[in-house]
């Protein structure tokens, strides 16, 4: 394979080009699809993803890479990278990338970003300030559906 | 009034940053997935958006001990396995305990294999499984555990790649061999222990199956295999019950592990004919595990009768062999004269007697290991033919404490191996020590000229 063939141009929403090496962006179940149809060029564009989080993406997909054997990383130290990753994000980035894993089809990053989202909603009211869900029940039907899933809150 | 319009106003902000709920159900599920299950279920407060989303969970663990009392497990489930629910479940794993939990887990198992449940592991504690259980065409991984398993009719798991089966009351003797012959793509197959007298006999008839685990130390099973594409088996059984593989691909890693009670020769005897028989089947393995037990009775057996040949053998790994069975080697490795690489993992009382419950065997072992190194009477009269031809690596991952019987095994592969190329030692003691202990290693003469000692720290 010579060396323009192992790379591969993303191209994001708002026309951000991004040159990868294939082995990176095949990580993608999507952009897999699309290179076997073999109906795109070098170049793929991606419609539903903007600039900022597909940078974020290609980060993350390097990181993961298996590129020529170079990809002896061990296990413990690609979990300490992914929780940092994914340690400052916040919401709207947060949502933006599990769409993006979603679309890309890359379950690995989606099981992280949808973790990330779960370890930072812990409790209820966590649920509500990280995630800014607003409480549109009033008292009596929060309290009838307390009543009706009574194992959740018996404790 | 004017506080109604800024409450509006905030709730407007609010819901322009709430982007999480706006994700499509399945997206909120993958993040759902990720809590605990009473987590999940809170969730069902946050708003009327997210009121029914955690029922859509597509993969959960249900375990009665989370709960208080079996009324809130028994409706929390009943709630989750509501017939109207036509969502996929891809993987449930439920656990109950029916003598604590008195529940019937067989609808919510029919439920699940109506729901198309791929992976299914059942901690069930006496509990019954459903007929359904035996058509279910997506369920790619079976786990149970306690469960009673009815008389099979007609079983059809035509993407049932793995199988566990620990503990399980077969009602009927057949039922465990028409199961494990009715999956067309089986894989994987692991069989711990059995609790019922009815199916003394296992049968594993499998065209597929690759790799085999059977522990039943503590049954008294006779076990049949039949499986032409077994690349790989683990066996822990006790002897004094029949064994028999009948057919076996001959490209098969294999570990052993026999258990036998006493250690006496009239028993050794009794099971003599059944041992030979087996031992001619494996005779073409190509890797081998075995620990120390089962060495040391394989080196009994050969003072009775002749090994086999092992001629396709070229991986041996010993596990939990003490110095004293080390006596045993250059007899046992007569029968391998292809080996190519040797492990030998560990001390027996390192694995088996571990000095916090076993004191005094403990004890005793070390006194033996104590004895043979004052006297240094490890000896090794004869070499093998594999080492003066196949044997190219050595690993030696022993703890070591003392080195005088050490030295001399690793001596004796050194002085005799006309072909090694590696040997591999680990340095589990004292820095300090270290530069020592090389001197001695340099000072070994080495019968292969490429030989490289390795030295690893612990």
């Amino acid at each position: 394979m010579s060396k323009s063939e192992k790379k591969i141009v993303l191209k994001s929403l708002d026309n951000e080009a991004f040159e990868v090496e294939k082995a990176v962006a095949l990580q993608s179940q999507t952009i897999w699809v699309m290179c076997e149809d073999k109906c795109v060029g070098n170049e793929i564009p991606l419609e539903n993803v903007t600039g900022q989080i597909l940078a974020k993406v290609i980060d993350y997909c390097k990181k993961h890479a298996v590129v020529d054997g170079d990809g002896d990383e061990s296990s413990e130290e690609l979990k300490n990278w992914d929780t940092e990753f994914t340690k400052n994000m916040d919401q709207s980035t947060l949502f933006n990338m599990i769409l993006a894993a979603n679309y890309l089809n890359i379950k690995s990053l989606l099981n992280l970003t949808c973790q990330a989202v779960a370890d930072k909603t812990k409790t209820i009211d966590e649920f509500h300030t990280f995630l800014n869900i607003e409480n549109n029940f009033t008292p009596e039907e929060e309290a009838q559906i307390c009543q009706e899933n009574l194992w959740a809150f018996d404790d | 009034m004017a506080g109604r319009e800024k409450s509006k106003e905030l709730s407007q902000r609010l819901n322009e940053l709430d982007r999480i709920s706006n994700l499509p159900d399945a997206l909120i599920s993958e993040i759902l997935v990720h809590l605990p299950i009473k987590e999940a279920g809170r969730t069902s407060v946050l708003s009327t958006r997210w009121r029914n989303l955690w029922l859509w969970l597509p993969r959960l663990v249900l375990d009665s001990e989370e709960f208080s009392s079996t009324s809130t497990f028994v409706s929390f489930v009943d709630r989750f396995f509501d017939p109207d629910r036509v969502s996929s479940i891809d993987k449930l794993k439920l656990i109950a305990d029916r003598y604590r939990y008195p529940c019937n887990l067989m609808p919510w198992i029919e439920a699940a294999i109506k729901r198309k449940v791929q992976r299914l592991h059942v901690h069930g504690y006496v509990s019954a499984m459903p007929l359904s259980l035996y058509t279910c065409e997506t369920l790619v991984s079976l786990k149970l555990f306690g469960v009673h398993l009815p008389n099979a009719g007609f079983v059809s798991l035509p993407f049932l790649k793995t199988m566990r089966l620990k503990h399980i009351w077969y009602l009927n003797q057949s039922t465990f061999e028409r199961l494990v012959s009715s999956c067309p793509v089986l894989e994987k197959l692991e069989i711990i222990g059995g609790v019922n007298d009815i199916a003394p006999v296992f049968r594993v008839l499998s065209k597929s199956l690759e790799k085999l685990i059977i522990l039943m130390r503590y049954s008294e099973y006779e076990v049949v295999i039949d499986a032409p594409r077994l690349r790989f088996l683990i066996i822990e059984v006790n002897l004094s019950k029949s064994f028999k593989i009948t057919n076996m691909d001959f490209n098969v890693g294999l570990s052993l592990g026999f258990v036998v009670r006493g250690f006496v020769e009239p028993n050794l005897l009794s099971q003599r004919n059944r041992l030979s028989c087996f031992l001619l089947r494996i005779s073409k393995v190509r890797n081998m595990t075995t620990n120390g037990d089962t060495f040391r009775l394989l080196c009994e057996y050969s003072k009775l009768e002749l090994l086999p040949q092992f001629g396709y053998m070229s991986r041996l790994n010993l596990r939990g062999v003490c110095y004293s069975y080390l006596k045993w080697l250059p007899a046992f490795l007569e029968s391998c004269p292809n080996l190519k690489a040797l492990r030998l993992i560990g001390r027996i009382f390192s694995l088996r007697f571990n000095p916090l419950f076993f004191p005094q065997v403990c004890y005793y072992a070390e006194n033996e290991e104590l004895q043979i190194e004052k006297k240094n009477q490890i000896s090794l009269p004869s070499v093998p033919e594999c080492l003066l031809s196949s044997l190219e690596h050595v690993d030696f991952d022993v703890p070591r404490s003392r080195l005088a019987p050490e030295m001399k095994v690793v001596r004796y592969f050194m002085e005799n191996s006309a072909n090694l190329k590696k040997l591999f030692l680990h340095w589990h003691g004292h820095h300090s020590a270290k530069p020592d202990f090389i001197k001695k290693l340099r000072k070994i003469p080495r019968r292969s000229t490429k030989c490289e000692v390795v030295i690893l720290d612990w």
